[in-house]
């Protein structure tokens, strides 16, 4: 008496999405997601991996100038640092960003600093 | 801001830099500024614009600072300049910040790996895909915009 052959089960519209997506298979795995229609809620993590909530904010930042200016004429002085930068001031570097932020927190600054790791 | 058949194209824009993160590396680059809203305190920075990178992808130490790095998002493999990574898709809370006009906070995907050694990238899926970008790089002007 032969055993019969196992069917594989087929694979879920979840988990063809998620094989997709390891095998880097990116626009193929979108395509499902595109097609897939109420088979995946409108909440579900993989339609939001594609689709990203986009909010509009009525915040502009501080003219940069300065901070640019610094970057340019003295970040090759602190390679592999992090550096927090407000105008033409550094106000502060690390070698980590823990510390970078960490530190941050106790030191008052006209405006807020930009922070840049300089490789 | 730019208008495209009379309509607006981008509603916010901001002056990017063009020197690198890696000064080794003497080849400009265009890093725009931007801010993680979940990282404590100071966190405006840069990142790197780079429409050719299939996902967008955050330096390990911010990973970290984020609380991303062993996250439980889908496993993915990229590659990258380095080799092929192993990493996973995390959705991260992402300002880009105008100069001009409107900021953009997204809910963006990036991928997470401690193998990552590089910075911080803006890449294509989950993120530029879903906005509308233009560069007048002569002025160092990154105009951004999502779709009306």
């Amino acid at each position: 008496m032969s055993i019969p052959a196992q069917k594989a089960e087929p694979l879920s519209l979840e988990d063809e999405i998620r094989a997709l997506l390891a095998e880097g298979r990116i626009s193929d795995a979108k395509r499902l997601v595109d097609g897939a229609g109420d088979l995946l809620p409108a909440g579900s993590r993989l339609r939001e991996i594609f689709y990203p909530t986009i909010t509009k904010l009525d915040m502009r930042d501080v003219d940069r100038t300065g901070e640019y200016r610094w970057l340019k004429e003295n970040g090759r002085n602190f390679r592999g640092k992090w550096v927090a930068v407000a105008g033409e001031n550094l106000v502060l570097a690390t070698d980590s960003l823990k510390e970078l932020l960490a530190r941050l927190k106790e030191i008052d600054t006209p405006v807020q600093p930009l922070i840049h790791h300089i490789g | 801001m730019l208008k495209l058949n009379g309509q607006d194209f981008t509603t916010g824009s901001a002056k990017f830099l063009d020197e690198g993160e890696d000064l080794r590396e003497s080849t400009p680059k265009v890093f725009v500024r931007v801010e993680f809203p979940e990282l404590a305190s100071w966190s405006r920075t840069f990142a790197q614009l780079d429409t050719g990178a299939a996902w967008s992808v955050l330096r390990r130490d911010v990973a970290e600072a984020l609380g991303v790095i062993d996250g439980a998002g889908e496993l993915v493999r990229m590659r990258t300049a380095a080799g092929t990574l192993q990493g996973r898709l995390e959705r991260v809370p992402l300002t880009l910040i105008a100069d001009e006009g409107i900021s953009l906070t997204l809910q963006a995907t990036f991928f997470v790996s401690r193998q990552w050694r590089g910075g911080t990238f803006l890449g294509y899926t989950g993120l530029l895909d879903k906005l509308r970008i233009a560069l007048d790089s002569p002025a160092n002007q990154f105009y951004f915009g999502e779709e009306s």
